[in-house]
């Protein structure tokens, strides 16, 4: 009898070789993952199915890379007064019709609200409220300064500094810089220009390609995609509000302006490319993002490992290996270790250069003794005869 | 499994049930601990659903392991952790074949799979996994579904059931469906 036959046959062949990741997939998604895992606001359709369901409305807290929540890391602070306190935070909530979430940010964190959501970050005395469809990156913040990177939607910011003049805040988004001392703005920042208007106080805007303009109370300003020039907003009277605590609409965006992409949105589209097959492509696009200045250190280490990997395949593996050291040089911690483990897993098992891997790998151990990859990079070293290794291999 | 069986498993599943819930509460270590005792399990079942070559299975993955985190609560311990998470995976495999077919992805995939296209580097072991992978492909996913749980992975209906929210008997006919078309196509000579 054939027919049982071929479906046990079948299932054995399964069951022989089942589909596993490897350690590069194995360790991405461990980061990804713990990236991604600490506040989730899902509201879930009542039981009646109320209209007021909004499932899907999300709150992502995350840092670093915009194709996947980041990290978030919890725990209450209260703004140092003296200097820059590693592991500073600053508080949080987000909220839609339903919910309210609480918690706080580190350096590194973003901090993502779909449309449904707004947010509100405290830094002490000072305060951002972020509009539904945002995008915010903590890049610093310490005693005298606050720095953030807006990729996308609307914040208002009320810039409180204890010490007028000492303390500091930045904004960027990706075509201009808005720095604050003591004020109360919205910033808005679309994929294809970055609008502010002040209600409060004097921002000075910064276009990434040209000259600064110093805008004043009841004022506005548009920094188109060029990044070059710093036009009068068409909405400056708009954005000034009779009672001072709203900021007015801005223009909505085009429909060219939407369809242009963020480094994050190439990133993400190349990375999908090359689970196509779609090799060719996703190099050009990667090559362009880890040449984008406007791309952030992880990203561009993200980009450079991707691309490392599709060169590597193609065997073309100098300029992998040129890829993988591009990763490692911005210094974007877990991203560019990952692809120091990548680079000497190449050398071993592709180029046939077990020096060279042994010195990635080892290189690896000492640079993340806690990562993801160190068991696989002692077994590796012991492999290849690093005997000192064997020991502490898994 | 017989359920006493079941019983005296769950007895020696405290360490897992307390480090889901640790992970749920947001301990880092713990959600490490977790992914990495359940992570190929996951994987396995998710990459079965959805086909060995498919760009999806990471993600798919991830979401597995998030939804578990948020919805930890809700594990009642009748089952193993594991047991758990797969049932997980298989719902959010399955959805994201349908959501795939209705955005009409699918030939790619089944293209991708291996019908007609040689691997880069053929041997026998993977000519026989694409024939396995081209053989799931052409199985629907509820049927691909139920094979590989109960044939590959030892799943009891019962526990198939629970995972899938589908009745026994349901799960019965599509085995058999699932053996029935297998058994041609490997009798055709594989998948056309």
């Amino acid at each position: 009898m054939t027919r049982p036959d071929n479906s046990a046959a079948l299932a054995q062949v399964l069951k022989e070789h089942p589909p596993t990741p490897d350690d590069v997939a194995r360790a991405r998604m461990e980061k990804r993952l713990i990236e991604a895992t600490l506040i989730e606001a899902t509201l879930r359709p009542s039981e009646t199915g109320s209209a007021r369901a909004s499932s899907g409305a999300r709150i992502w807290v995350g840092g670093g890379v915009l194709a996947a929540a980041a990290a978030v890391m919890f725990g209450w602070f209260a703004l140092w007064p003296d200097g820059a306190v590693p592991g500073a935070q600053a508080e949080f909530q987000t909220y839609d019709d339903t919910t309210r979430q609480r918690g706080t940010l580190e350096v590194g964190s973003t901090l993502r609200t779909d449309e449904r959501t707004e947010g509100d970050i405290r830094v002490a005395d000072s305060r951002i409220h972020i509009g539904p469809g945002s995008l915010l990156y903590l890049g610093e913040l310490s005693s005298d300064r606050l720095s953030l990177d807006l990729t996308r939607g609307e914040i208002r910011v009320e810039f409180h500094p204890r010490v007028r003049g000492r303390e500091r805040m930045t904004i960027r988004t990706p075509h201009a810089s808005v720095e604050v001392v003591g004020t109360v703005f919205v910033v808005r920042a679309s994929e294809s220009f970055t609008e502010v208007s002040v209600t409060e106080g004097q921002v000075r805007v910064v276009p990434e390609g040209g000259e600064a303009r110093l805008v004043g109370a009841h004022d506005a300003v548009r920094v188109p995609e060029d990044r070059t020039a710093v036009a009068p907003s068409t909405q400056a009277t708009a954005a000034a509000p009779a009672d001072g605590d709203e900021a007015g609409p801005l223009a909505p965006p085009t429909e060219r302006e939407r369809n242009l992409v963020t480094p994050a949105q190439r990133l993400s589209r190349a990375r999908e490319m090359v689970r196509q097959g779609e090799t060719d492509r996703a190099e050009v696009i990667l090559r362009g993002v880890t040449a984008d200045r406007t791309a952030t250190a992880r990203i561009r280490a993200e980009a450079y490992t991707l691309l490392g990997d599709v060169l590597g395949r193609e065997r073309r593996f100098d300029d992998a290996r040129a890829a993988y050291e591009g990763a490692v040089r911005q210094h974007a911690g877990s991203l560019s270790q990952l692809a120091i483990y990548a680079l000497g897993r190449m050398q071993e098992r592709e180029m046939n250069e077990p020096a060279a891997a042994r010195a990635s790998y080892r290189r690896y151990v000492e640079e993340a003794p806690g990562g993801p990859l160190v068991g696989q990079a002692r077994q590796a070293l012991c492999r290849l005869g690093d005997t000192s290794a064997c020991a502490g291999s898994q | 499994m017989s359920s006493g069986h079941l019983v005296a498993l769950e007895g020696g599943l405290d360490e897992d049930v307390d480090r889901l819930r640790d992970a749920a509460r947001g301990d880092d270590a713990s959600v490490r601990a977790l992914y990495r005792a359940h992570v190929d399990r996951v994987y396995r079942c998710v990459a079965q659903i959805l086909g060995s070559q498919d760009g999806d299975i990471e993600d798919v993955t991830q979401q597995v392991f998030l939804a578990a985190l948020a919805g930890a609560d809700r594990f009642d311990g009748r089952s193993k952790v594991s047991t758990w998470l797969v049932g997980i995976a298989t719902r959010k495999a399955l959805d994201a074949v349908r959501a795939r077919s209705r955005r009409g992805r699918w030939s790619k995939v089944t293209e991708f799979v291996g019908l007609g296209r040689p691997a880069a580097s053929p041997d026998a072991r993977h000519d026989s996994l694409s024939q396995a992978d081209a053989a799931l492909a052409a199985l629907t996913p509820e049927q691909r579904t139920v094979f590989v749980l109960h044939q590959v992975e030892g799943y009891t209906f019962q526990e198939i059931s629970d995972m899938t929210d589908t009745g026994i008997s349901t799960l019965h006919a599509r085995l058999n469906a699932a053996r029935r078309r297998i058994d041609a196509l490997l009798d055709e000579g594989g998948p056309r």
